[in-house]
């Protein structure tokens, strides 16, 4: 069975059922209408940006479905991320903005630690410099964080 | 201008991503990328507005380590709020560590942050007593000696305790007490157990490690009453606590209808003895247990029937998960072993270590096995315990993902089936193949006769032992090529004695293995050579640890180097 997927430009996707499953939000909205040709629109995700999901899902669509309490818990989290899911996201960040949205948590993890990964490592500044970030802290403020919470720095 | 601004961005984006994309990239996608900005990347949005949402910032937080949370905090107060329930979500306070006053002034106003804690406090353990490699270099250096590290360890925990009784803690979610067991007083645990009566509402796992007080299963109940949503509860009681062994009259509510513990998923109990009447009491109020473990004293009888294990199979139908350790000489029959086999439809996971395993149970086995995800039979008490059975059992695990056969006599020979002998238990399924086992131990195969590959190809650890002493060079080729056939395997544990690791008895076939993280074979006692290392290094990708038969802090220093050579500094390096 298809469904079609509107993104905010307007361009249709057929897709199978079981792959745009693969969001959590697509599924609560199919099992809440029912059965209905109808296609769903999805306002907040592009046309390019959704044929990369779209791309994501398909390649995954084998995979067992995250029980939440397993993705949930803090200590099993690694950093070992697919070669294919690596590749996959270096083209567009876009992508985190898109699977938050669909809740497609697979999709959002593998888009979380690609940035963690680069955040590693870094000072304050280079962290900055790496988003284009601005600094809005006293240098007093600075120095009261870096002492309340010095108890991190070397753990 | 804002959008030059994101353009910069975005460019910038692409060259930290490609410095750190792995060596085996494509090399088409490299040039591409490197040449222009993202192409379908939308200028309106970008990172930076995925980074704006909180909780997208907080699971990129999740994956840092405390340093690296450390410097996001400094980064804006937009990183700071973010990063900063990150850093509190999960907190370990060592007591007896140098470093945990500072922890200990940010304590009480991060409190409500905090889901996850851990209290350590070995400041009551034994003087020799040491808490890890790298606390032993800050102890030295602080320490004026035991007592003094002792006394600011009472005032700390005096302290914590303090903050914890007088705040609001129902959003803890998880609390460890590992808490080593002292000479006089009362154990740390059990005093904050008691201090904060209550107080941790919310909790859904408890973890109470070594616990000095008396032996007394009562107090497993009262754990259970006081903490009514609990998930899971581990209860490890040191073997030094003394045990309560007077009967111990009947609970305060002695019940004809047993409160239900609705939420109770897993129960881990060890260094207590759980007779039938009292192990069904407890039992009967978990109707939704999942994960059974008990550990047993060593010595000691279990006095279970078939009976108990009927009524425990009666009040826990969900059962997916059982480890019954009796300890060393203990008893827990083959033929219970076979009944909770039998009964427990759900069961993915048994660890019987030490217990009897004998026929009944490897009958019973033979029919479960396939849906088994989990079997640990170390050190089963049947002497000359079947390997043969064994090794029939794992034609058939397809589900299998961790195996512990350790002390179990493999005949190596038992790993050769010629392929005539398996096509005839496939064309004849109803026979009862393990009946007509032919005795292997006295065949010997064709010298061209192929090897038969394990049925469990998504096991991923594997502890394994031999009956003889030496395996020879066409023994081990076999077992090689069996273990090749195997590639999800994670960690490889052998455990005879001169089980050679070298490319003339067929270690090479294990190249096949890319996801092996731990190679074990530091029994063995064979001195393992520079070449093997090396390739060892360069063949395993993932590999982390390497535990080998090293005679000296030198010859594990050469053997660091070697790694080095082949630019795995990476690997942990492990010697007895």
């Amino acid at each position: 069975m298809t469904v079609i997927l509107v993104s905010s430009d307007n361009q249709d996707f057929k897709v199978d059922k079981e792959v745009a499953e693969r969001s959590i939000l697509i599924k609560n909205m199919l099992e809440d209408v029912g059965e209905s040709d109808s296609p769903i629109p999805l306002p907040n995700v592009t046309a390019a940006v959704l044929t990369k999901v779209i791309e994501y899902c398909e390649h995954h669509r084998n995979d067992p479905v995250q029980v939440p309490e397993e993705t949930d818990d803090p200590r099993k989290r690694s950093n070992d991320i697919e070669e294919w899911d690596m590749k996959f996201m270096q083209v567009d960040h876009e992508i985190i903005l898109a699977a938050n949205y669909l809740d497609i948590k697979p999709l959002l993890d593998v888009g979380c630690k690609t940035v963690a990964n680069i955040i590693k490592g870094k000072t304050p500044e280079e962290i900055r410099k790496a988003f284009n970030i601005v600094n809005d802290f006293t240098p007093e403020e600075e120095a009261q964080i870096k002492k309340e919470n010095e108890w991190a720095e070397d753990r | 201008m804002f959008s030059r601004a994101l353009y910069l961005v975005s460019r910038s984006l692409a060259s930290q991503l490609h410095s750190r994309a792995p060596p085996d990239r494509g090399g088409d996608s490299d040039s591409d990328a490197d040449a222009e900005p993202f192409n379908t990347l939308d200028l309106n949005t970008a990172t930076t507005r995925a980074l704006a949402l909180p909780e997208i910032l907080e699971r990129i937080g999740s994956y840092l380590d405390r340093p690296s949370l450390f410097n996001g905090l400094l980064v804006s107060r937009h990183f700071y709020e973010s990063f900063l329930s990150v850093l509190w979500l999960s907190i370990q306070l060592r007591i007896a560590h140098p470093s945990f006053p500072r922890i200990l002034e940010q304590l009480e106003k991060n409190l409500s942050r905090i889901r996850d804690l851990t209290i350590e406090d070995i400041s009551t353990g034994n003087v020799g007593q040491t808490d890890s490699d790298e606390d032993d270099d800050e102890d030295s250096v602080d320490d004026v000696g035991g007592r003094g590290a002792v006394f600011r360890g009472y005032l700390h925990r005096l302290r914590s305790i303090e903050i914890l009784s007088r705040n609001d803690l129902s959003l803890l979610q998880c609390l460890t007490l590992d808490c080593g067991f002292p000479a006089n007083s009362a154990s740390t645990s059990v005093h904050i157990l008691n201090s904060c009566q209550g107080k941790f509402s919310g909790l859904k796992h408890l973890d109470v490690g070594l616990l000095s007080n008396t032996r007394d299963r009562r107090y497993i109940h009262q754990i259970l009453d006081t903490y009514p949503l609990l998930e899971s509860l581990r209860v490890v009681w040191s073997a030094q606590s003394p045990l309560l062994t007077e009967d111990q009259g009947p609970l305060e509510q002695e019940r004809q209808h047993p409160t239900k513990r609705l939420s109770l998923r897993r129960l881990h109990l060890t260094g207590l003895q759980w007779p039938e009447q009292e192990f069904l009491r407890l039992v009967q109020q978990c109707p939704q247990l999942e994960e059974l473990t008990i550990r047993g004293a060593s010595k000691a009888r279990w006095g279970w029937t078939i009976s108990t294990v009927d009524r425990f199979a009666e009040f826990c139908p969900h059962i997916s998960r059982l480890h019954i350790d009796p300890g060393y000489g203990s008893d827990f029959e083959d033929a219970l072993l076979a009944r909770l086999l039998e009964t427990l439809s759900g069961l993915r996971s048994l660890h019987v270590p030490r217990c009897d395993l004998g026929p009944e149970t490897f009958k019973v086995l033979k029919d479960r096995i396939g849906q088994m995800e989990e079997l640990n039979v170390a050190f089963t008490r049947k002497p000359g315990v079947d390997g043969r059975k064994l090794v029939q059992l794992m034609t058939r695990a397809r589900n299998l993902r961790y195996l512990d056969a350790s002390g179990v006599s493999l005949d190596p020979w038992l790993f050769y089936v010629t392929q005539q002998q398996e096509e005839q238990q496939q064309q004849e399924p109803g026979q009862d193949a393990h009946e007509d086992i032919p005795e292997w131990g006295r065949i010997r195969p064709q010298p061209s006769a192929p090897v038969t590959s394990w049925a469990c190809r998504k096991l991923e650890v594997i502890s394994i032992g031999f009956a003889t002493l030496h395996v020879n060079t066409r023994q081990c080729q076999s077992i090689y090529a069996n273990l090749s056939n195997l590639p999800n395997l994670r960690r490889i544990h052998i455990l005879p004695n001169h089980f050679p690791i070298n490319f003339e008895s067929g270690l090479a076939q294990l190249a096949l293995l890319r996801r092996l993280t731990h190679f074990d074979a530091h029994s063995t006692e064979k001195a393992i050579s520079e070449d093997v290392i090396k390739w060892m290094g360069t063949t395993w990708p993932k590999l982390q640890v390497l535990r080998l038969y090293i005679d000296g802090k030198e010859k594990r220093a050469l053997v660091k180097s070697w790694l080095r050579d082949v630019g795995r500094d990476d690997v942990r390096v492990e010697a007895d």
